[in-house]
């Protein structure tokens, strides 16, 4: 990681299947060359904010877009998105939880926490492609944040 | 009896034996007061009736000694004793105006007395008149005598009634007081064992009273723990079936993904045959993947809480079979709705009834071509029963049994597609609703699914 604008994608997944399959379909995009992987929440916040302490007030590297897991080992998904949210530097960049979990409370949990996208991932090859490559498509290529 | 009755009640009982004990004190100390004036009057008789004797005794002893003397010493008290004597006579005469006995005796004694008095004059004044004229009247002393005989005699008689009277009225005066003591010490008694028996009967009741409570206390603090075993329980089951929901789709994503990968970036490294055993290996996980959908409808089904509400549920119904026509890839069977009475229920859990139902009607009539769903209702003794018919391939009723059991299937997968999971739902549902649900079949001819909830209001 250089500067914080390097930093594209910043992907927080735990599986590595799961982070493969992703990259697959980021790569059809043309959007796979500016992924930064994450394989936990301490990970992720790290990547963000340069340290995990929620008191550092350091730089921070500013993804345009974070493709965040739920269950992740150490800090989970939600704690990442809260510390996102709740940072005034930080709360624009969107962030679009990609996981497994069909539970209301997830869904209702996430919202009120601001996220911007719930996308549950499809088991079916094909639609998780679809998914996955139609997320990065709108976030990166469609959608306009306001610019830090 | 409330305990507050018996207080109350051992209270007035206690107070009435208290207030009798009372009453009965004061009639025997009034009668105490009268027999004690009896007696008063009775030793004011004897003493006058012993005044009356001694002063006799003495104005004849005087009035004798005179006669012998001629000493006037000796007639210093004789006007006193005489004119007492006819006092004590008169007294006698009014006391004994209550007694008819002594009245007559003291009748009696009244003529002997004054008869005795004249004598004695005689003898005095016989003195007076001269010494000889003395012993004659000595001489004839044997009538002083006679009469002093029967006044005594009297006097005794007198005396005698007197003291009989008076032992009468002593006995009398003491069976009042014992009769009072008795009165005073059953009144007590009473108003003890009143008190005891209350007392008693109170202590047993706040005794009752504690061990209930304690009762109460005990079921609560293990309904508090069943409580929070079942919480606990609950909390488990929903982390298990987070981590399934979760956990369990990761690798199965990876085994359709990475065949899908193969299939896409080796294609022509792998024959036709390769290419279909990849393919069953990946319909095989959409597969794994539904069977993980149902299961966890099932569960949330069965935790979710209800939230019991009118419904509306012939609107419920048909909603729930456009969701089902939606998701259907044949044709849709026709249906008929007929007019369903309004349910209390909660509305969620109801339409993944009606969704179930609905497709497993159109799913097992699908295959016939003048497939047909009925959908009816009505109330029944107090009970809304309502009814899910289809003209599809039915069921033997042998394996009714078996209808709604997790994953249990009375069908070929490779006939009628399915986890064997949603007529468990429907009747968890249905029985978490309070209602019951059943099933009637015949192989070839239909199924009719029958469940039942409460009217709303």
């Amino acid at each position: 990681m250089n500067e914080a604008r390097e930093v594209e994608i910043l992907l927080v997944e735990d599986s590595p299947t799961d982070a493969e399959l992703a990259l697959r379909a980021l790569r059809k995009q043309n959007l796979a060359n500016k992924v930064t992987l994450a394989r936990d929440g301490v990970e992720a916040v790290t990547a963000i904010f340069g340290t995990d302490d929620p008191d550092d007030r350091g730089s921070v590297r500013l993804p345009r877009l974070i493709l965040l897991d739920l269950n992740l080992p150490r800090m989970n998904g939600l704690e990442v998105l809260q510390r996102v949210k709740s940072d005034p530097r930080t709360r624009h960049v969107p962030v679009v939880v990609l996981t497994s979990s069909q539970e209301e409370r997830d869904v209702i949990e996430s919202y009120e926490l601001g996220v911007n996208s719930y996308i549950i991932k499809p088991v079916d090859f094909d639609k998780f492609m679809d998914a996955v490559g139609g997320l990065g498509f709108y976030w990166l290529l469609l959608n306009r944040v306001p610019r830090a | 009896m409330t305990t507050e009755r018996k207080v109350l009640l051992g209270f007035l009982a206690g107070l009435t034996a208290m207030f009798a004990v009372g009453v009965a004190a004061v009639f025997s100390g009034r009668e105490l007061l009268r027999n004690s004036a009896l007696l008063d009057h009775t030793y004011e008789v004897l003493r006058t009736i012993e005044d009356f004797h001694l002063r006799m005794l003495e104005l004849e002893s005087m009035s004798r000694g005179f006669a012998l003397t001629g000493r006037e010493a000796y007639l210093e008290h004789n006007d006193d004793n005489h004119a007492g004597i006819l006092e004590d006579l008169q007294l006698l005469a009014r006391l004994t105006l209550d007694d008819p006995g002594q009245q007559k005796r003291v009748a009696r004694l009244d003529p002997l007395t004054r008869r005795k008095l004249d004598f004695m004059d005689r003898i005095v004044s016989s003195r007076q008149d001269g010494v000889a004229a003395a012993a004659e009247a000595l001489s004839t002393s044997d009538e002083g005598r006679e009469l002093m005989v029967e006044m005594r005699a009297l006097i005794g008689e007198i005396e005698g009634a007197e003291r009989a009277l008076l032992v009468e009225r002593n006995e009398a005066a003491n069976r009042g007081g014992t009769r009072t003591l008795a009165a005073v010490i059953a009144g007590w008694i009473i108003a003890i064992v009143f008190a005891g028996v209350s007392g008693i009967s109170i202590q047993r009741d706040l005794r009752l009273r504690r061990q209930v409570q304690a009762a109460l206390e005990q079921a609560n603090a293990k309904l508090e723990l069943a409580n929070s075993q079942l919480d606990a329980s609950n909390k488990q089951l929903e982390s298990f079936s987070y981590s399934v929901s979760h956990d369990l789709r990761i690798p199965l994503r990876a085994i359709d993904g990475y065949s899908r990968m193969l299939l896409e970036d080796y294609a022509n490294a792998l024959d036709d045959e390769g290419q279909r055993l990849l393919n069953v290996v990946r319909n095989s996980t959409v597969e794994m993947g539904k069977l993980i959908d149902d299961l966890l409808a099932f569960s949330r089904a069965g935790r979710q809480p209800l939230t019991l509400e009118h419904i509306d549920m012939e609107a419920l119904m048909r909603d729930a079979w456009e969701d089902v026509c939606g998701a259907l890839h044949s044709q849709a069977p026709r249906i008929e709705f007929h007019a369903l009475p309004p349910a209390r229920g909660d509305r969620a859990t109801l339409h993944q009834v009606a969704v179930n139902l609905l497709s497993n009607a159109a799913k097992f009539s699908g295959k016939k071509a003048d497939a047909r769903i009925e959908v009816g209702g009505r109330r029944d003794n107090g009970v809304n029963i309502y009814c899910v018919r289809d003209n599809g391939c039915g069921f033997d009723m042998k394996y009714v049994g078996r209808l709604f059991g997790v994953f249990q299937r009375l069908h070929l997968k490779e006939e009628y597609e399915g986890s064997g999971v949603g007529l468990a739902l429907v009747r968890n549902v249905i029985q978490r609703h309070g209602g019951r649900i059943w099933a009637e079949g015949e192989v070839g001819k239909g199924a009719a699914f029958f469940f039942t909830l409460t009217p709303a209001e």
